[in-house]
């Protein structure tokens, strides 16, 4: 009798043991992560921070080298027609810019006179970047620029950019910021999450990547909604820091030829083409806030 | 301090040289070696310490969301001691050897970890670790003379030395 006893005796010790060195365990690791998660961002921030001027030094001197090259080509009559043209580009992009912005200012009062509140009239301004870093297996997916919390990038920024034919169109947003760099993610990585709007259909869903170079696809769709391959997909608006109406790209089949894929027989899937392929950009446009927009001290 | 600074500097300009290299879309992972060297030349503590800052610092600088480079620069670290204390010739040519095998620690599970397991990136991962293999086994003894000349200069260990002060020290 007194054996068994001091069995239980001991079984109930081990157990005690295991379950401190459980919970001791446990307590290790969650502050273990916590230290990690606080230092992480800590130490990206100043990595890059460090790199930027150094990493900036290519990118200027290819720029001098552009500028060194077109003057020791062009004769001064083609530069003075040069300035010339651009001038006149200036000027019409000017009257441009003045016609939209009364139209903008016109958008404002209507939308108070409906009581619809001021949704589109916080602006957004343009801050242009240069891809400063970009690793060769995640290419496609995310790259480091050369603009920060300096000027006013602030992480959810819509990032967009041009194909050289006049096409401009978002291709992601910004993932984290330290003062001189940010992370931009783009439309093929699975951290790129956006509200989008399928223009044809008036549906609305959430975009976002499987990740790996993988082409996104629009989620939580409506099964009855008519939609179309070719259809236009762009920015909802319903992201705080994304401005509404941005293109993103088209609606394309499966390789399954059908168009919209039933999930569960609750909501459907639309695969995109992005307008612009992220692999081929090398300088982007970050939509910031218009109160964002001046340089922080 | 200077062994620190030293260490400090190869590392950064490894992540630089790195960073303008894969811009043009060249993969050539220069820390690798730079780790190799430092674990080998200054011991435990700072080889291990090197892996993990550089690793950190290296995969911070291009925007990752987790520092695997850490970790895989951790098995380097441990293949330069498992160098050291096993491998009997401190021959430059013989460095060859772990010129190709920085490629299979380093690069192979790497670019699988970061552009996922999928069959298309297996084949990416391996092609670039077979050129960079080829590339390393010739760049390996010229970086680590280059590095032992430097090294020398400044008064601190050599990568010849090494064997040589493992034994004073164990003896």
């Amino acid at each position: 009798m007194k054996d068994f006893r001091d069995d239980d005796t001991l079984l109930n010790e081990h157990r005690k043991k295991l379950l401190s060195s459980i919970l001791g365990g446990a307590v290790v690791f969650a502050i273990l992560a916590g230290t990690y998660y606080s230092l992480r961002e800590t130490f990206e921030r100043a990595s890059r921070d460090f790199l930027s001027p150094y990493l900036n030094l290519p990118l200027k001197a290819a720029e001098t080298g552009r500028k060194a090259t077109l003057y020791a080509t062009s004769s001064r009559t083609e530069l003075a027609s040069a300035l010339l043209k651009s001038e006149r580009e200036n000027r019409t992009l000017r009257a441009r810019n003045a016609l939209l912005e009364s139209t903008l200012e016109e958008n404002r009062k209507f939308r108070s006179l409906l009581h619809l509140g001021n949704r589109n009239s916080r602006d957004n301004r343009p801050v242009f970047a240069e891809v400063l870093a970009r690793a060769v297996p995640t290419w496609r997916e995310r790259f480091v620029i050369n603009r920060g919390k300096m000027d006013g990038i602030a992480p959810g920024n819509a990032v967009i950019a041009s194909d050289g034919r006049g096409h401009v169109a978002m291709i992601g947003q910004i993932r984290s910021v330290s003062r001189y760099t940010a992370v931009v993610v783009t439309l093929f990585s699975e951290d790129c999450r956006i509200s989008v709007e399928i223009a044809g259909a008036g549906e609305f869903g959430g975009m976002e990547s499987s990740g790996n170079g993988d082409v996104p696809v629009v989620k939580y769709l409506s099964l009855g909604g008519k939609y179309k391959a070719g259809d236009l997909v762009k920015t909802s608006g319903i992201s705080p820091r994304t401005p509404k109406g941005l293109p993103i790209g088209r609606v394309t089949p499966f390789p399954s030829g059908r168009l919209l894929e039933s999930k569960d027989r609750i909501y459907g899937e639309l695969k995109i083409l992005p307008l612009i392929d992220p692999a081929a950009v090398s300088s982007v446009a970050v939509c910031v806030a218009a109160e964002d927009t001046g340089r922080k001290k | 301090m200077i062994r620190f600074l030293s260490v400090s500097f190869f590392i950064v300009l490894s992540v630089i040289a790195e960073i303008m290299l894969a811009d043009l879309g060249i993969v050539f992972p220069l820390i690798a070696p730079v780790i190799f060297y430092t674990a080998y030349v200054s011991g435990f503590f700072s080889g291990i310490t090197a892996a993990v800052a550089g690793g950190m610092f290296h995969d911070f600088a291009f925007g990752f969301n987790h520092p695997w480079s850490a970790f895989f620069l951790l098995t380097v670290a441990g293949f330069a001691f498992l160098w050291l204390y096993r491998m009997e010739s401190t021959s430059i040519p013989a460095l060859m050897i772990p010129g190709v095998l920085l490629t299979i620690l380093y690069l192979f599970p790497l670019t699988l970890i970061l552009g996922g397991f999928g069959l298309e990136n297996l084949i990416r991962a391996f092609s670039d670790s077979v050129v960079c293999a080829m590339v390393f086994s010739v760049f390996m003894p010229v970086l680590i003379i280059l590095l032992d000349s430097v090294n020398e200069r400044i008064g601190l260990g050599v990568y010849g030395d090494a064997k040589e002060r493992l034994v004073r020290k164990s003896s």
